[in-house]
């Protein structure tokens, strides 16, 4: 759990939001749904890791 | 003390961030922002961790018993939990969601502080 990962969301939401322009802006509406999916998924994915193992910490430390 | 620093530096980069984000990709900022959040939880558990021992080993050598420390330490743990689980949600703008895990963490700390309260009502029982 580092600052760095903060960076990297923000990096994965900026790319997800010029993909999605981009596509939108072409016409492909669907396809930047997609896309905007694929980007939530992943980000959900590594934040809930991050927070399971903050709420263990905080677990494990208060005993309970 | 460097650690507050670096929280403070990790909470306004991270808001900033996730205000970037908001125009675009609404659920992506909030993410951003709960990921800020739990960094600085994170580095303050760090903190904690030094305090509750300092505290368990003051609380046996001061001969309190531990019924009377764990609930505390739970209590507080809980706490924190709750806090920042609501808070989040209140960023969403879930306020039913957020007052629900608020609740939920109330009553956890009720059903965590019984045994204080049996071992209360034990030694009341023998004063009268």
């Amino acid at each position: 759990m580092d600052v760095d990962l903060i960076f990297k969301i923000a990096a994965i939401g900026i790319l997800v939001a010029v993909l999605n322009i981009l596509l939108s802006r072409s016409g492909r509406e669907d396809q930047a749904l997609m896309t905007s999916i694929a980007g939530l998924v992943v980000v959900l994915v590594i934040v809930v890791q991050e927070i399971s193992d903050l709420f263990e910490l905080i677990r494990e430390l208060f005993g309970f | 003390m460097e650690i507050l620093g670096k929280a403070a530096a990790a909470a306004v980069v991270g808001s900033i961030l996730a205000l970037l984000l908001k125009k675009y990709t609404p659920e992506l900022s909030l993410l951003a922002a709960l990921a800020a959040g739990m960094a600085v939880a994170w580095m303050s558990v760090q903190v904690c961790s030094r305090v509750a021992e300092t505290l368990r080993a003051a609380a046996e050598a001061g001969g309190v018993a531990s019924v009377y420390t764990s609930p505390v330490m739970k209590c507080v743990g809980i706490g924190l939990v709750t806090e920042l689980t609501a808070q989040v949600c209140r960023d969403a703008g879930q306020g039913s969601l957020a007052s629900g895990v608020e609740v939920c963490g109330t009553f956890c700390a009720l059903y965590v502080s019984l045994p204080l309260i049996e071992s209360l009502l034990s030694v009341v029982g023998q004063l009268v």
